[in-house]
């Protein structure tokens, strides 16, 4: 029996997906699920708000990846393995509330890289879009973003500064980084 | 190989560090940075902020959680293993070939056949002495043709060349077991023929060559051959263990029978008798056995049962 020591040795995501397609050894891919285990469980706090369903949920997932697991092709696991709680989370709550819960994702834009790389001529134009398209945020959005981005304030002291309760810090944020993005497309094309 | 396989989680430590209040603001900040990149991060940030009030019972039910898997992992991993094809084909292969020889074998040994009683003769309780033509029963008509020269049950007699194929090739007189009848009591069938015999009680290895070249010489013989019907016997007998309890005699009982279409013996003759109890269990024995093998040109079976003593 193939064991994997996470610690000595952190083979990558893919090759330990790899080695359980091979020889279906459970552990292996334990030894991949517990990786995000907490992001998991994380997740399903974030759906069900309930720490007893939402450790259910952690189990039922891990059925859920030892069947889906050997049969798809799965090119990134994190990313797969995400997706794979979220439907789960959200299968599970429509099944118990028939009405569609409306799930505005806002960690959709997070993957999105803030600013492309550009070149040197580029990116003055660039700051100049970007610093009259802050002008155009919501004050708390804005004075958010100047926080965290350029003071590197934690949600805390934010919380602490702008009065705002953590998670709306958090919100703010982010609808303020999805807005500058659609405010510099919209200005860029 | 007992092992103890160690799992680490990746963010378990940190995410706990961070609703804990043990990260210092800059280390606060870089979480957070990161989760805005990661949707799988900030959505678990968030799931865990909603529980920040209860922190320490979320995170003895994380650290709980992990066991559970853990140990479900352990419970699991030996029904997950995956064989290599070779393996998958040769147990297939293996699974076929016992199926199908627990199929003849139960088959072979619960043969359905009539209750006894309907067939039971006249025969079977009186019928102890030489048969003759004055007291056979009614039989088929190639019986009858058979009939011409009627044997004893006490001697041998040799085969003629004037009567069927049964007598074109020298008949191997059958010595299941060193306890069998003497050539005095070798049973014959009705044309002097000797009769097959199987030993009820102990199955010999004499016995057991000797059938072999039985199904050549005998024109009636049990489907499956006599090696066969011998182990259908010595398996099926234990099983009147308690009937025969008190009535058990060893000795020999020759039944004689026809048989139909289907190959079921019926009709049965003692040729010769051992004791109302055991004239019927040999019969009984023989009816609840295999179907018997036949040609057009003979319906009638022969066997001599041996019932060694205990």
């Amino acid at each position: 029996m193939k064991v994997v020591p996470a610690h000595t040795t952190p083979l990558p995501d893919e090759e330990l997906l790899q080695a359980y397609k091979n020889n279906g050894d459970q552990e292996t891919l334990a030894t991949l699920y517990l990786r995000y285990s907490t992001l998991v469980y994380g997740v399903c706090l974030k759906y069900f708000k309930d720490t007893e369903t939402a450790r259910d949920a952690v189990m039922n997932i891990y059925e859920e990846l030892v069947r889906k697991a050997m049969k798809h092709d799965i090119q990134h696991f994190k990313s797969w393995l995400y997706t794979l709680a979220k439907n789960h989370c959200l299968m599970q709550l429509r099944k118990k509330n028939p009405v569609r819960n409306m799930d505005f994702d806002e960690g959709f834009m997070q993957s999105e890289p803030f600013l492309h790389q550009e070149e040197n001529g580029e990116r003055e134009e660039t700051f100049n879009r970007l610093a009259a398209c802050m002008e155009t945020l919501p004050p708390v959005q804005k004075q958010s973003i100047v926080l965290f981005y350029t003071e590197k304030k934690c949600y805390n002291e934010i919380a602490a500064t702008t009065g705002l309760a953590w998670d709306k810090v958090r919100s703010a944020i982010q609808n303020g980084r999805r807005n500058l993005k659609i405010c510099m497309e919209k200005n860029g094309s | 190989m007992d092992h103890k396989p160690t799992y680490t989680d990746l963010y378990f430590t940190e995410i706990d560090n961070y609703f804990s209040g043990n990260l210092s603001p800059e280390e606060m900040h870089a979480l957070e940075e990161r989760a805005l990149a990661d949707p799988f991060l900030a959505a678990a940030m968030d799931g865990y902020y909603t529980q920040k009030e209860n922190w320490e019972a979320v995170k003895n039910e994380n650290t709980r959680l992990r066991t559970l898997l853990a140990d479900k992992t352990a419970k699991n991993k030996t029904s997950a293993f995956v064989f290599p094809a070779w393996l998958r084909v040769a147990a297939i292969f293996l699974f076929m070939v016992l199926a199908g020889g627990i199929t003849w074998y139960t088959w072979f040994r619960e043969n359905p056949a009539p209750e006894l009683a309907k067939h039971t003769t006249p025969g079977t309780q009186t019928d102890t002495t030489i048969p003759s033509k004055e007291n056979q029963p009614p039989t088929p008509s190639l019986l009858a043709e058979n009939k011409k020269d009627t044997p004893t049950t006490t001697s041998i007699k040799k085969p003629t060349t004037e009567t069927t194929h049964q007598t074109d090739h020298p008949v191997e007189t059958i010595q299941p077991a060193p306890v069998l009848a003497s050539a005095e009591t070798q049973p014959t069938d009705s044309i002097g023929n000797p009769v097959p015999s199987v030993a009820a009680g102990k199955v010999t290895m004499n016995a057991m060559r000797a059938n072999k070249a039985r199904e050549e010489t005998v024109a009636s013989y049990p489907i499956g051959g006599w090696d066969a019907f011998q182990l259908y016997i010595k398996n099926r007998l234990p099983l009147f263990k308690k009937e025969m309890a008190a009535n058990y005699t060893p000795g020999n009982v020759t039944l004689r029978f026809f048989l139909n279409e289907k190959g079921e013996p019926n009709q049965f003759t003692i040729q010769q008798s051992l004791s109302p109890a055991m004239d019927s269990l040999a019969i009984r024995l023989v009816k609840e056995g295999p179907l018997w093998k036949t040609d057009n040109s003979n319906t009638e079976g022969n066997v001599n049962l041996h019932f060694t003593p205990r």
